[in-house]
């Protein structure tokens, strides 16, 4: 299973790096790594034994970040730990044990799961281990006294887990504990359909074969008996929510579902008890089948989206930081981040997310604001400025001032303008639940009349008659009508990876006469690409010059350098000496004897003997003395967002870019879109603004975006999207996210959107058709119920098989 | 006819049985993850494969060390 070509890692199976040579003997044969991270976790695995992983894994591992173990020791501070830990009596001993969930998104298969059960049993008193693959969690049941919870940490770190604690304090209710309870309610509901099923066949044939009595009220006695627990224990999520929304002085789809469950049922006890002519038990128990399964699928689709996402919050180790013990110190310690005040003094790594709203004291940086606000350059920060909490430090190490609490600052500003525009939101009242009201009020006075003008013509008739009629206007297909095509939709989307969590979010996506993208990371990659090269010296082929520049920018990791990594040389005649990277200008190094430098104008005015002036925001190449090249780098835009843009506008949508970068890149990008509407170095607020007020024109919006700062506006508009890479908080109050990435998939869903409502519709006027053309005979006493009931379930089977279409891609 | 009154109430107790096993299943998590499960028997049986070769290897020496131990005291005994 452990295919992998020979140039890449054979733990990670990424490409190894230039230069990089670290291997391992295993089974009699070199394999090589591409950092000391996985050559250490790989030696780790073949010492204790648990080769077995690489022979059993699915796919190669996920690369680990460095992370220092010793960052893992806040988690042994009592206050963090009352967040964490749970107390479980033990059984094996007497002694009470510690217990604890943690969740690591490295785990992707059973391999997996061996091998961490297997190194944390080799840890002291640890009794039970559980690896969840498919939520991607380990349960840990131990011994906290003699084992500390960072020794646990430490462990995973070593096989190669980055995992952190899950603060269950608010989930609501267990969703494993929830899960079970469905899957029991579906299991007995099907077992007990397929009994009363067969009874029924057989009580079916018997009333043409004049059964005699005995035997028949047997039968349906049995069936009594197996309907009774399907329908009070697996059909209780029904009358629950009929309880609860009738104690408001509403009505939903529910409604009619239980009043039709209960009618059914007591109706079918009377007839036993009576002698009567028609039992329904096995409708009741189909009903409660069918329902329950699409209602399942729905559930467990809106749960994948949302609680997945929700888990990863802070997963890359974003809860701990680094605190100067006075203001003087010069060693930081890890701190978790709760614990962090205001006016504490932290250390910001290279690299490092930044958790609080914070001033620079010391050190300069370039900040990567792309996530907070949608500008794409990093920022030029020193000492004195200040930092929004969710920007991503450059190469510089900082030293900063706490401005705000974790979770509070800008990031809860963002937050309270999102709830107050949720708020505001005019709800969509579902289709089906508006038609609920009418019809069942409809269905109790039809009802009502018939058992009242059947009582002064037949009196022993009425009772019957009014059940025929209840019955017959059972609302089965219709209350499927719904579920089912959204259910069909949503997992048709789910194979394009799209997936949906807003209920309402396809009912109302079609609806849309508005799209409002973000540039940065929506339209655009948000990468640095180069887009113009200007060779000013014929002695150099443009191949050349992208290579000399990717020498001299390989060490780098800043937004520009990246760029040029591409280009980096496949034959070594590069000798590179005296590299040297000056912050926020450019870098410079002596190859083949020769100095070169690479940078802005104003860096490169220092050594060019030319007047610069006309190259603008260019970078310059300079050998020696003379400049050689001119590039131009531009954010890449996404592959197909010039096609999905112009399919969007012939399709009569009309398209705005709203972006917060102030620079002139978002008139480019429009331009080269064809996009007429958009504006550029908007605040949060602003976009918000904008959004109100098309929506203010009996217009529909629907807002496609992936930053912190487009999260109160997808609150705002009518329907929203977050791309794949999109921040947690975005995800989170987006109705719907694009994991594959791919633009035209905005498309693909409007579609589908359309398709879906067309099919509720259908199936809608199918089944108040067939119910009301059915009423009259039942009325007149003409409907014999047997009939009835095939009809019904009948009508069910053509809802659902229409509803399939959906399916397909 | 009259096998229905017998043979309709033993599929019922069945029915119950099976419901009930269903139940201990879900409870003892052997729905919780399917993913895992999928994959997890071939794990298994290598493990076992392998415990069953070391266990082999480690008699076949054990019997070589024995006879290598009786091999000298024969010897001697001649």
């Amino acid at each position: 299973m452990a295919s992998h070509h020979d140039s890449n890692c054979y733990h990670c199976h990424l490409p190894i790096p230039k230069g990089f040579s670290q291997s391992l003997e295993i089974d009699g044969k070199q394999q090589y790594f591409c950092c000391m991270g996985c050559y250490a976790v790989t030696e780790t695995i073949l010492n204790s034994g648990m080769d077995g992983y690489y022979n059993f894994r699915q796919e190669g591992a996920k690369k680990i970040d460095a992370v220092d173990p010793n960052d893992f020791e806040i988690y042994n501070d009592p206050d963090i730990q009352a967040i964490y830990i749970n107390t479980v009596p033990s059984q094996a001993s007497n002694k009470a044990l510690s217990s604890t969930l943690l969740f690591s998104d490295y785990i992707h298969c059973s391999a997996c799961s061996w091998l961490i059960e297997k190194r944390l049993q080799q840890l002291k008193t640890v009794e039970k281990v559980l690896v969840n693959v498919s939520e991607q969690t380990v349960y840990i049941e131990w011994d906290l006294s003699q084992t500390s919870l960072s020794e646990i940490f430490k462990a995973l770190l070593e096989t190669g887990y980055l995992a952190k604690p899950i603060d269950e304090r608010n989930a609501q209710e267990s969703s494993d504990k929830l899960n079970k309870t469905w899957l029991k309610r579906i299991g007995l509901a099907g077992l007990g359909m397929m009994q009363v099923m067969m009874y029924a066949v057989a009580l079916y044939i018997g009333s043409f074969d004049n059964m005699d009595t005995i035997q028949r009220d047997f039968l349906r006695w049995v069936s009594f008996f197996v309907a009774t627990p399907v329908l009070f224990y697996a059909g209780f999520p029904f009358f629950k929510s009929s309880y609860l929304v009738i104690k408001q002085k509403s009505l939903n789809m529910d409604v009619p579902i239980a009043l039709a469950l209960i009618l059914a049922y007591s109706a079918s006890l009377w007839g036993t008890l009576t002698n009567s002519d028609e039992v329904y038990f096995d409708s009741v128990t189909m009903f409660v089948f069918f329902l329950l399964t699409s209602r399942y699928i729905d559930h467990r689709v809106r749960y994948k989206a949302t609680h997945i996402n929700s888990k990863k919050q802070g997963v890359d180790m974003g809860l701990i930081a680094y605190r100067f013990d006075s203001t003087k110190a010069q060693e930081s310690q890890p701190v978790h981040a709760y614990k962090i005040k205001v006016e504490d003094q932290l250390l910001i790594k290279a690299g490092e997310v930044i958790n609080f709203d914070s001033i620079i004291v010391e050190g300069e940086s370039m900040i990567d604001e792309a996530l907070v606000n949608g500008e794409f350059m990093p920022l030029q920060k020193k000492a004195g400025d200040k930092l929004l909490a969710g920007s991503v430090n450059g190469q510089g190490v900082l030293r900063v001032k706490v401005l705000e609490k974790y979770s509070h600052g800008y990031i809860n500003q963002l937050q309270n303008m999102q709830q107050k525009a949720l708020l505001k939101k005019p709800k969509a009242s579902v289709l089906a639940d508006k038609i609920a009201k009418y019809f069942i009020l409809g269905i109790l006075m039809i009802a009502a009349f018939t058992y009242w003008y059947w009582q002064s013509e037949d009196p022993i008739k009425a009772l019957w008659i009014t059940v025929s009629v209840l019955v017959v206007s059972c609302p089965c297909a219709l209350s499927l009508a719904t579920p089912i095509a959204h259910t069909c939709a949503v997992s048709g989307l789910n194979k394009r990876s799209i997936y949906i969590r807003s209920a309402d979010f396809l009912s109302k996506l079609h609806k849309v006469t508005d799209i409002i993208f973000d540039k940065t990371g929506t339209l655009t990659n948000g990468q640095l690409a180069v887009s113009k090269v200007s060779v000013l010296d014929p002695a150099y082929s443009e191949k050349q010059i992208l290579e000399t520049i990717a020498v001299m920018e390989s060490q780098s990791s800043h937004p520009i350098a990246k760029a040029f990594h591409t280009y980096f040389p496949t034959q070594e005649n590069y000798d590179i000496t005296e590299r040297k990277e000056h912050v926020f200008s450019g870098v410079s190094a002596t190859i083949n004897r020769s100095n070169y430098s690479f940078g802005n104008t104003d860096f490169i005015s220092a050594f060019a003997e030319k007047d610069l002036n006309g190259y603008g925001d260019q970078l310059l190449l300079c050998k020696n003395n003379t400049v050689i090249a001119a590039i131009e780098l531009q954010d890449t835009t996404r592959s197909n967002a010039a096609d999905t843009c112009e399919r969007l506008t012939q399709n009569g949508f009309k398209l705005h870019i709203l972006s917060g970068d102030p620079s002139s890149q978002v008139e480019k990008l429009a331009n080269q879109l064809n996009i007429s509407s958009w504006k550029n170095n908007l605040k949060p607020d602003d976009k918000l603004e904008i959004i109100t007020s098309i929506q203010k024109s009996k217009r529909k919006v629907l807002m496609v975006g992936d930053g912190l700062n487009d999260a109160p506006s997808m609150s705002a508009s009518d329907c929203s999207m977050a791309m794949q890479g999109a921040s947690d908080m975005t995800k989170n109050s987006a109705d719907s996210f694009l994991f594959s990435g791919d633009l035209t998939d905005v498309q693909t869903a409007i579609e589908q959107s359309a398709k879906a409502t067309k099919i509720t519709k259908q199936n809608l006027s199918w089944a108040l058709l067939y119910n009301l053309c059915m009423i009259p005979f039942a009325f007149l006493g003409l409907l014999a119920p047997y009939i009835a009931a095939i009809g019904m379930s009948l009508s069910s089977l053509l809802v659902v098989i229409n509803s399939l279409r959906l399916l397909k891609e | 006819m009259e096998a229905i009154y017998i043979l309709i109430p033993i599929s019922l107790v069945l029915l119950i049985v099976a419901v009930l096993i269903f139940f201990w299943a879900v409870n003892s998590n052997q729905y919780s993850d399917l993913k895992k499960e999928s994959t997890q028997f071939l794990i298994e049986e290598a493990e076992d494969q392998k415990r069953l070769e070391d266990k082999a290897r480690q008699k076949a020496t054990e019997n070589k060390k024995s006879t290598d131990e009786k091999a000298p005291e024969e010897n001697e005994s001649c």
